[in-house]
């Protein structure tokens, strides 16, 4: 959506297209927590402090550059957002900013409560809405880009509510699709997040980079069961009140005394090493308590969240909650430089699909940053390139020669999402990742049929089969074949970090294989 | 637990028809969790909308239960049998889906 804002500005024509609503089934809509940035409105600030804690997050993994343009351009993004009207909150008459794990400081900028990535989405929709230069069409799914003599000239799709095949033409075309982390079958994702961009890219012939990255959230919600609320929700609970994090002897076991100081990656190995000891919650997890604050302490920082949670019957005053951890972003992705180019000339991608700026572990609050940041470089850029550009023809629509398989395609995801969380999850060996290669390499080969007249739930469950399984081969090679522990990637058969290691792998598709460059 | 949904199934043009479906259940699920066990289970060509799945964030799950319109990700499961129909105010797209976009967003 930034994207798009940007490049209209620019004065491009542009097409914004989404395989769901506009600006309603991604992951910023979800987003119930922090955006980091050095404002410098809490305390003094400057984006190279916000730098020094990204670099340090990525466990030496980072693409500098990226980080970089993250960092530098994510204050005017953020008062840019903030004049538009998001609604940042405020005290004595300026943006607050809490300190979350991994910062020096306080920098992570908020909408009250738990509201922050509905409030971005809408303040981005009615932006969209002013502009008449961009056309905005939902339930388009994009099944794969246009190329002439290798250059992306535009995307083939398929409109999910007649099946019909749509071909759309243009100079310049964003991948903006978001991460992988449905793959998983505990996730915070929405069913948009199969990794539909990283196959995108693939298939055009652009290299993925850092793709055994994938960022569990620590403390997921586990139990009871919770409806209406993301299971990110304890993140803002832990910045503003604390909480003690338990294992099952009710003992604190990460050393945080009540503070939320512990970066991701090690927050999540803990949980799940205390779960291995024996130590863990009854489903699984660890013990979240807010107990030692008062009724009045929980109302004063999330009032209407403690009713929601009531509702859930939830009393936080009276029990802790079993949180676990739970897949929650992609540190990989689709290799650009910075200016969003991929290697695919006239292709370009933003926000999480784009791979290397938080290198092996994200640091918290990067997350809306980097779609705020590249967006609005990749908007600028292909904008740029497209006032250039003379316009291609639509590339021919394409021959499905596939046929419908006869499994459940809704049932063969759920079981590829079952192996993805056993095998290639936060703990990972070698003997697991080969299993789950196997299973993944069965999957693999179909071909797309042509959708049925009209919506045709089966063939989006095979679309998205297919994409899920390509993705998931990658992330599992790239997995496998680092034999390391690094931030996000820990193998049990090689727990330690090795300098020899500081390096990227990249895959790309070569004769209809996954290659790995390590 | 069997919570017992009858489902509204057809498209645009066609008479439609309700399906019963059996779907056990544990306290506290929602029936977007029952409809997406039907999928997994027993019929992948009931067709439903909807992104986050639990978070109530996307908004796009509505359906009517019993004659109520309500966010299947939030209404809870029940023994009782509940009727599931698209919403009666939108143009139909298939079984539970309807046409919710804005009109300049399609």
């Amino acid at each position: 959506m930034y994207a798009a804002l940007v490049a209209a500005r620019a004065g491009a024509r542009v097409m914004l297209v989404d395989r769901s609503l506009i600006g309603r089934g991604g992951a910023t809509v979800m987003a119930q927590m922090t955006v980091a940035v050095a404002l410098g409105e809490e305390v003094p600030d400057e984006p190279e402090h916000h730098l020094a804690d990204t670099l340090q997050a990525g466990r030496g993994l980072c693409d500098t550059s990226l980080s970089q343009l993250l960092c530098e351009e994510a204050p005017a993004c953020i008062r840019e957002m903030d004049a538009w009207g998001v609604g940042w909150a405020r005290k004595d008459g300026h943006i607050s900013q809490v300190q979350a794990p991994g910062h020096d400081r306080p920098r992570c900028v908020y909408v009250d409560f738990v509201n922050t990535g509905p409030a971005v989405s809408k303040t981005l929709r009615a932006q969209l809405q002013r502009k008449a230069e961009i056309q905005r069409t939902g339930d388009l799914l994009v099944t794969d880009l246009a190329l002439r003599e290798g250059v992306c000239i535009g995307a083939h799709a398929v409109h999910t509510a007649t099946g019909e095949a749509v071909s759309i033409a243009a100079k310049a075309t964003i991948v903006a699709t978001g991460g992988l982390t449905r793959l998983y079958a505990r996730n915070s994702a929405s069913i948009n997040m199969g990794g539909d961009g990283y196959a995108l890219a693939l298939r055009a012939g652009a290299e993925l980079v850092d793709m055994e990255f994938v960022q569990f959230f620590p403390i997921g919600h586990l139990a009871p069961r919770l409806v209406g609320m993301d299971p990110i929700m304890w993140d803002p609970f832990r910045y503003k009140l604390g909480g003690r994090l338990l294992n099952a002897e009710m003992r604190e076991f990460l050393h945080e005394h009540g503070r939320y100081t512990a970066a991701r990656d090690l927050a999540t190995y803990a949980i799940l090493k205390e779960v291995a000891g024996g130590r863990g919650s009854p489903h699984g997890g660890a013990w979240l308590s807010f107990m030692h604050r008062s009724e009045a302490e929980l109302r004063a920082a999330f009032g209407p969240v403690i009713d929601r949670l009531a509702k859930n019957g939830i009393d936080l005053t009276r029990q802790p909650v079993e949180v676990a951890p739970i897949a929650h972003y992609h540190m990989g992705g689709i290799r650009v430089d910075a200016d969003m180019r991929t290697g695919v000339p006239h292709l370009f991608a933003a926000g999480e699909a784009v791979g290397g700026a938080n290198g092996a572990n994200r640091l918290s609050g990067n997350a809306i940053t980097e779609a705020f940041v590249f967006g609005r470089r990749a908007g600028a850029r292909a904008a740029a390139l497209a006032a250039k550009a003379s316009m291609p023809p639509p590339a021919l629509p394409l021959e499905r020669s596939g046929a419908k398989q006869s499994p459940n395609p809704a049932a063969e995801i759920v079981r590829l999402q079952a192996v993805m969380n056993e095998h290639v999850g936060p703990l990972r060996t070698r003997q697991g990742l080969e299993r789950a290669l196997e299973r993944i390499g069965k999957l693999r080969a179909f071909e797309l049929p042509a959708p049925a007249a009209g919506l045709d739930p089966e063939w989006l469950d095979l679309h998205d089969l297919r994409n899920m399984a390509l993705v998931a081969e990658c992330v599992t090679r790239a997995a496998l074949a680092r034999t390391e522990s690094r931030g996000a990637h820990q193998r049990e058969d090689f727990p330690d970090t090795s300098n020899g290691w500081q390096r990227h792998q990249t895959v790309r598709l070569q004769g209809g294989g996954v290659h790995l460059d390590s | 637990m069997i919570a017992k949904l009858k489902v509204w199934r057809g498209a645009p043009g066609a008479a439609g028809r309700y399906e019963r479906y059996e779907v056990p259940f544990e306290q506290g699920q929602t029936v977007l969790d029952g409809l997406r066990w039907i999928r997994v289970h027993i019929d992948p060509s009931l067709a439903i909308r909807f992104s986050c799945i639990n978070a109530n964030a996307c908004k796009q799950c509505m359906v009517e239960v019993d004659g109520k319109t309500v966010y299947a990700c939030t209404t809870r499961l029940t023994e009782a049998e509940m009727t599931l129909e698209p919403l009666a105010n939108k143009t139909l797209v298939k079984d539970l889906v309807t046409e919710i976009a804005p009109p300049d967003e399609r």
